[in-house]
């Protein structure tokens, strides 16, 4: 969708303000809101529907909320649309209903559980990729309205298909819980593709792209 | 399966901010005690995933692989070639790194990564995300002006060096493997590890030091 959270390229921010330090967390909510997330979200959570959630925040509050918090309205959002909690529920903190607490999952057991994440988007598909590596491709004139993953910066571009990774779900229906994987390729721009003759003439921007975000140049 | 109407979420979206309290510490904590009495979750549970994340989980995993890649070429080339797998010989594999892609920097080329989109990071080797890696500013800047935003964090590319940005779009997360130090032969891996800073591993540091060991 055009939203907001499609930042790439668009100009009038100042300076990027660097912390010089390691702190994970800057403050103890935000430390509670990360782990919070792993547990609280209805069954059809995927991450492309977290993403999007957060991609529909009111523009404004997208752009002055912390990024936790933006994370906390997408996963309540999830769980009062999917009629798990209430408003009244999260506004007192008080369930309606309680149940027994789960096992404690001690450090160790934490650790093991992170290593489990790291799962592969990848899946087997029957048909054949159409484009290959060294391939001059274009990308999708128009932007489609829902959850998608190919920024507006590099709509309507040329550039080279310098990677095949095998097909990969694919967010634009995992937003929905429905994985449609399809073949999914690294493209490279020039800079001068994208932003026209005054960029410098050795920066390249590359984008991992679906098939279905591509067209034949 | 419910099909996820954006209409209704928008419109969710601005009642709870109507009805929720504007503190997020207050939200949160209320969502905490919910999901406590929910049967969700226990504390205990979340106080020993915050102290994975604050403590076990962070850019020295990184840095480790990093050290490792420079003294051992081998290695190095199992990095290069399938860094997803390469990584679970020390263990670090985790959040976000089931489809990792280390690229490098030489002489000639520098990698820059961004996630344009929202703020895609390799969790399980880099820990949580810096928070001007997440900012507005270099999200939109990264992409467009990338040697401008460099030269803000000290990084002087020169104007033969190849400048390549790595947007986050899919699930692939990038992981940069910055030069070796000179004057670093014979240093072991733990020695070279301590040599590498969070940034390099990102791409908004470049010329790393034997002396800050």
């Amino acid at each position: 969708m055009d939203g907001i959270h499609d930042l790439g390229g668009k100009q009038g921010f100042g300076t990027v303000k660097q912390q010089r330090d390691f702190i994970a967390f800057e403050t103890s909510w935000e430390a509670r809101m990360w782990a919070l997330s792993f547990f609280v979200g209805s069954p059809d959570l995927t991450t492309d529907r977290f993403r999007h959630l957060i991609e529909l925040l009111d523009p404004v509050d997208y752009l002055t909320h912390n990024y936790f918090d933006k994370w906390y309205f997408s996963i309540v959002t999830d769980m009062v649309e999917s009629g798990i909690f209430s408003d009244e529920e999260l506004k007192s903190g008080r369930a309606s209903v309680s149940a027994p607490p789960p096992a404690s999952l001690s450090l160790a057991g934490v650790l093991e559980t992170v290593r489990g994440y790291s799962r592969s988007a990848k899946r087997e598909i029957d048909d054949a990729p159409i484009y290959s590596v060294g391939q001059i491709v274009r990308t999708q004139k128009y932007g489609i309205s829902g959850h998608t993953r190919l920024p507006a910066y590099a709509r309507n571009r040329q550039g080279d298909v310098i990677a095949y990774h095998g097909s990969h779900v694919l967010p634009d229906t995992n937003v929905n819980n429905v994985e449609a994987p399809q073949h999914l390729y690294t493209i490279r721009f020039a800079a001068q593709e994208l932003w026209g003759p005054d960029a410098a003439q050795n920066d390249f921007i590359n984008i991992d792209a679906w098939e279905s975000y591509l067209v034949r140049a | 399966m419910p099909i996820h109407d954006s209409k209704s979420a928008a419109e969710t979206h601005l009642h709870l901010h109507s009805h929720l309290p504007s503190d997020p510490a207050l939200r949160v904590k209320a969502l905490e005690s919910l999901a406590i009495e929910r049967g969700i979750v226990t504390t205990e549970t979340l106080d020993n995933w915050v102290e994975a994340y604050r403590e076990h989980i962070g850019p020295r995993r990184g840095a480790e692989v990093i050290g490792k890649a420079w003294a051992d070429q081998d290695f190095h080339a199992r990095l290069m070639e399938n860094a997803a797998e390469a990584i679970k010989e020390l263990g670090h594999e985790g959040q976000a790194t089931g489809d990792l892609k280390a690229v490098e920097n030489t002489d000639k080329v520098h990698n820059l990564v961004v996630c344009t989109l929202c703020s895609c990071y390799p969790f399980g080797i880099l820990g949580i995300s810096p928070p001007w890696y997440r900012s507005a500013a270099y999200r939109a800047r990264a992409v467009r002006e990338p040697r401008a935003v460099l030269l803000e964090f000290g990084v002087n590319i020169a104007d033969d060096v190849e400048v390549r940005v790595w947007d986050s779009t899919a699930e692939l997360r990038y992981l940069v493997v910055p030069q070796r130090p000179k004057g670093t032969d014979g240093f072991s891996e733990e020695m070279l590890s301590k040599l590498v800073t969070r940034n390099s591993m990102i791409g908004t540091d470049r010329d790393l030091r034997a002396g800050e060991v």
